[in-house]
């Protein structure tokens, strides 16, 4: 009997992205989204997740453009950068490898608050609004962890926001 | 790279990628467009396991949620699928008639239109012959009666084998032709003498239309057209199949194949398209699962064969997937039966073999009636939101290109053109693209 993990089973049914899959699920656990989830769970998400490469200088998305993802940084460095009323850019934050951002649009397609730019040779997962929907409905254990996990971030940001409100 | 190139040879280099980019682009449209011309025939087989596999899709999320993994859930799905197909294969063997049943059906078939016609317009009356109605449309009538009589008629060859059968001496299965359609037999024999013609003369007989060999000098087995058609509909449980194990790796690589740039918007496209398709096919199963259940039902009622019932109840259901046909098919295929219909056992004392037909078009009216009032608007909602005129110069072009295949799919590809076309546009100015 061929075990799951054996290298013949690897090669022939998982046409060798068996390594690209261990890796992609390491980098979501290391989220503090998809911290909660288990590594069955984390596969099961892995379906839904897209890889995409941007080069120095790339947009991942620009102010104001409909959100519809959320984004992982994989490798690499991504600036957030807003723009004042005379237009000039403001870099909001670094954002280093196992941050995400845009997570918004995890809720609705309201425009970006901020840009984002790759500033370095980037690798990024991104995940849709809409197949986390359906995650949610086809299992809503993973969907429920993410979206607790997300209101839970929200909520520590919306504070630390009025912290700084107040200190000031 | 393009670092080291001056600002005049980025911007040449730009507007060769741009025709690069358009060219390949114009090429793959067009060798597209060729490849699906050239592969037509596999579209029908090919699509229906598309749409199968799509509409099985929560089902399978439905699964995983109770635990299954997915190979365990399409797993449970394909054996469900298996045994509904067997239960098909097997109500089907059970209908297809042996030889002798084929003659059997042609002589009944001939002696019932006739039969009816005769009733129908009141020529069976010895002293007023032909009523209202035949005075009205006779005329008009009598020459549909004549083609589908001549079609009916039994060769020279089938009467002497029908013959044999009814004497039981060439008869291997011992099962001799039952007395009332020896004489119905008789009686078209009857009417032959009455009014004479020759079958196999000039017009074909029902055996040589629906069981003679293609006209184009093509003589295929039988054997061979089954391997044929087999070979041809293996695409599609090998599509269902494939489209499930898939698990998103599709959808993936076509987005992975988009440039930066245009991601979320084809994230968004795809989400809206597949909210568009997924409401109109899953509404359209749901739509002739009701209609189909519905007319079984009706048919029942009126004292149709159960097994008939479910058979034509299906029959309507599927072909309610058609656009403005569905309907007119459930009525044809519903006063087929009535014609053919020996003896009914309604459980409506109205209903008798009479009028059978009038109530199998009450049946068809009343479901049709009900789809329109509440099955569509319910189930269905606002996901088909076509102009009529565009559905039927959909159907009728899809039919004129594709045939069966273009007809039953010329609605959802409209309704995707639709959605890609709105969508499209409208995101392209929200990401800034243009």
């Amino acid at each position: 009997m061929i075990r799951k993990n054996h290298p013949l089973w690897i090669t022939v049914f998982h046409r060798g992205d068996h390594d690209r899959t261990r890796t992609m699920l390491d980098s979501l656990g290391n989220s503090p989204l998809f911290a909660a989830l288990s590594r069955r769970e984390l596969r099961n998400l892995s379906g839904i997740i897209h890889h995409r490469t941007y080069q120095d200088g790339e947009f991942v998305f620009l102010k104001g453009q409909p959100g519809a993802a959320m984004f992982i940084i994989k490798t690499g460095k991504v600036n957030i950068i807003d723009y004042g009323p005379d237009s000039r850019e403001t870099i909001v934050a670094t954002l280093n490898p196992g941050d995400f951002f845009g997570e918004l649009a995890l809720l609705d397609d309201s425009p970006r608050s901020a840009s984002a730019m790759a500033v370095e040779p980037t690798d990024i997962y991104a995940i849709s609004r809409t197949d986390l929907d359906h995650l949610l409905t086809t299992s809503p254990q993973i969907g429920l962890s993410v979206y607790r996990a997300l209101a839970v971030i929200i909520g520590t940001r919306l504070k630390n926001a009025n912290v700084q409100l107040s200190e000031q | 790279m393009s670092s080291y190139l001056s600002s005049e040879e980025n911007r040449r280099r730009e507007r060769r990628g741009r025709i690069v980019y358009a060219v390949a682009l114009t090429i793959a449209g067009l060798g597209g467009l060729a490849l699906l011309w050239a592969l037509r025939g596999l579209m029908l087989p090919l699509a229906i396991g598309a749409v199968m596999a799509y509409l099985c899709l929560p089902l399978i999320g439905y699964l995983k949620d109770k635990g299954f993994s997915h190979f365990w859930a399409i797993l449970c799905l394909s054996g469900f699928f298996c045994l509904l197909l067997f239960s098909a294969l097997r109500l089907a063997s059970s209908i297809i008639p042996d030889q002798q049943t084929e003659l059997e059906l042609q002589v009944r078939a001939r002696y019932k239109v006739n039969n009816k016609f005769n009733r129908l317009m009141g020529l069976d009356n010895e002293k007023h012959r032909g009523n209202w109605l035949y005075s009205l449309a006779g005329p008009e009538l009598e020459p549909i009666r004549e083609k589908i009589d001549t079609i009916l008629a039994l060769s020279a060859e089938d009467q002497q084998l029908f013959t044999s059968y009814h004497e039981a001496t060439d008869n291997l299965r011992g099962r001799p032709v039952p007395e009332k359609y020896w004489q119905y037999h008789q009686a078209n024999q009857a009417r032959d003498r009455e009014q004479p013609k020759i079958p196999g003369q000039g017009e074909a007989s029902a055996t040589e239309v629906f069981f003679a060999p293609s006209q184009a000098g093509h003589h295929h087995s039988l054997l061979r057209t089954i391997i044929s058609t087999a070979s041809l509909w293996l695409v599609t449980p090998l599509v269902f199949l494939t489209l499930l194990f898939d698990d998103g790796r599709l959808k993936q690589g076509l987005i992975r194949s988009v440039p930066n740039r245009y991601f979320e918007l084809t994230l968004t496209l795809i989400d809206n398209i597949n909210t568009a398709l997924g409401r109109y096919l899953r509404g359209t199963a749901m739509e002739c699962l009701l209609v189909g259940a519905s007319f079984s039902l009706c048919l029942f009622l009126i004292g149709v064969d159960p097994r008939w019932s479910v058979i034509i109840g299906a029959i309507a259901g599927i072909a309610n997937a058609i656009p403005f046909l569905g309907t007119a098919i459930g009525l044809i295929v519903g006063i087929i039966y009535a014609v053919m219909a020996e003896e009914i056992s309604p459980l409506l004392p109205f209903v008798n073999d009479t009028n059978l037909i009038l109530a199998i078009a009450a049946s068809v009216f009343l479901v049709h009636l009900a789809d329109n009032a509440i099955f569509q608007p319910y189930i269905l909602g606002s996901a088909v939101n076509l102009h009529p005129l565009i559905v039927i110069l959909g159907v009728m072009g899809g039919t004129l290109l594709f045939g069966f295949a273009g007809m039953l799919f010329a609605i959802p590809a409209i309704i995707v053109s639709k959605v890609v076309v709105s969508t499209t546009f409208r995101q392209l100015r929200a990401y800034y693209i243009i």
